[in-house]
């Protein structure tokens, strides 16, 4: 009888969905639909695709916290030959309260991803992570993340050796107070370190950036950010390429830096179909090439949930 | 003589107290049936009721909720107040609702005793939290949940149906690559 009645106490919130999601992809640079780094001086390379992906997400909350399952996988068919990404990830959370104003989560997570393309982006990978999130009565807060994610990146080609990398990441989030539902700001900095194998690929980042989510415009909810990045290499820049057709070296450890502004809109068509679109244009600059990249991407889909 | 005078004081003073016995229990019987003709023909009807249904259990199930009867009565009235109010909204939630409270329950009882000691420590923790505050708790997970991506939202316009597929993402969660 106590059992029954203490468990008569307790809301649960139990929430299984799956979702089916198509759509296009467009960049003027493939290098940055990649997972991993960035590499630069691919520039030329465009590429278009379909994505086909697939989502199942089981999630359990009551008042003492809760867990979180996900799996989803997809395959995104570039339109030339050799370009298809493939992924899937596999993750699971857990949810408690320090006490109600400090909540907690852990992660971890499992990942695949093929990128035909840049093979040496592909890699399986192994994350772990840990949030403490600050929750005010005005909706806002705060969030510090700290992650480690172990990747082996066993796919050799004619300019990329096997190796692997572990990543650490150390993120701090601020949410503006908002009203429910209501717009609001958040900003956002973060201290990376990649601790890779490959020495040219080793190096610690900075970032920060700031966004505005969850507006809405005619009848579309929206989110629109910057963000800016810095990437310090422990090697020295690549060489650039000199008149006479050879190669000077810089001189200089590499240094490359990335900027995105992103938008992104959602409208809800049924109550089980929405359509999305997204938009991303930035900067790569590297002292490794001559010249700063601008890039650019879209994309659009359609998500099923059932 | 028969009966001598302490035989007859005995006799006298066990006579008294059956007289007595019996004069209580016709008030008794008096004031029960004076309290039941106060009562509306409805509630008359509704305790014939229970006294037929409780005839027509068996003698093991009437002595079972006689003990359980007993035992709410050995509850504090404070106690008897917050289980009254976990019926009360027991009696309110759906059937789907309640499926997955049992559901719960029966998960709970398949717990190894350890299990259940942490569960029932984090049940205290929570003890005087009001329902209002459960939920209140509650809404602040999903809040936590939301703003850092890992929730599907319930409603479908809220911004987190993307999967989480670098080739279909924004562009800001480029930088956020880990």
């Amino acid at each position: 009888m106590f059992c029954s009645l203490f468990f008569l106490s307790i809301d649960v919130f139990s929430d299984t969905s799956k979702t089916l999601y198509t759509g296009l992809t467009y960049t003027n640079n493939l290098e940055v639909q990649a997972d991993t780094d960035i590499q630069g001086n691919q520039s030329s390379l465009t590429r278009e695709g379909i994505v086909t992906g697939l989502s199942f997400i089981k999630q359990s909350l009551d008042y003492t916290g809760g867990y979180t399952f996900q799996a989803d996988a997809s395959f995104n068919k570039g339109f030339t030959s050799d370009t298809d990404i493939s992924r899937f990830v596999l993750s699971a959370s857990t949810l408690s309260a320090l006490n109600p104003d400090w909540l907690w989560r852990n992660t971890i997570s499992l990942n695949h991803y093929d990128n035909e393309a840049l093979t040496s982006n592909s890699y399986k990978g192994l994350l772990l992570g840990t949030t403490f999130g600050y929750l005010n009565n005005v909706g806002g807060g705060s969030d510090i993340s700290f992650s480690l994610k172990q990747e082996k990146h066993d796919q050799v080609d004619v300019n990329n050796e096997a190796y692997d990398t572990t990543r650490s990441n150390l993120t701090f989030i601020h949410y503006f107070p908002h009203k429910k539902d209501a717009p609001y700001w958040n900003f956002n900095t973060a201290l990376k370190s990649n601790n890779a194998s490959d020495k040219q690929r080793k190096y610690d980042s900075t970032m920060l950036g700031i966004n505005y989510k969850q507006w809405t415009l005619a009848s579309f909810d929206g989110q629109i950010g910057i963000n800016w990045q810095q990437d310090r290499y422990d090697q020295t820049a690549f060489a650039l390429p000199n008149q006479m057709g050879g190669m000077n070296a810089t001189g200089k450890k590499r240094k490359d830096t990335l900027y995105v502004v992103s938008l992104q809109l959602g409208k809800t068509l049924t109550p089980s179909i929405a359509l999305q679109f997204s938009a991303g244009f930035g900067e790569y600059d590297s002292t490794s090439s001559a010249d700063a990249e601008r890039f650019y991407r879209f994309s659009t889909h359609l998500t099923w949930r059932f | 003589m028969l009966m001598n005078k302490k035989q007859l004081l005995k006799l006298l003073i066990v006579l008294i107290l059956s007289a007595s016995f019996v004069l209580l229990n016709s008030i008794r019987a008096n004031e029960q049936i004076h309290e039941w003709t106060q009562l509306s023909s409805e509630m008359q009807t509704l305790l014939a009721k229970y006294k037929t249904d409780w005839q027509q259990l068996s003698g093991q199930h009437q002595q079972q909720l006689i003990s359980n009867g007993q035992r709410w009565l050995s509850f504090p009235e404070e106690r008897r107040e917050v289980l009254w109010q976990r019926f009360q909204r027991w009696k309110g939630m759906s059937q789907e609702h309640r499926e997955t409270m049992q559901q719960a329950h029966s998960r709970f009882i398949q717990l190894s005793a350890e299990k259940r000691q942490q569960m029932m420590k984090a049940y205290n923790r929570f003890q005087k939290m009001s329902p209002e505050k459960q939920q209140q708790m509650m809404q602040r997970f999903k809040e936590f949940q939301q703003r850092g991506g890992q929730m599907m939202p319930n409603s479908m316009s809220n911004g987190g149906m993307t999967p989480n597929d670098m080739s279909t993402i924004p562009m800001s969660d480029l930088m956020n690559r880990q």
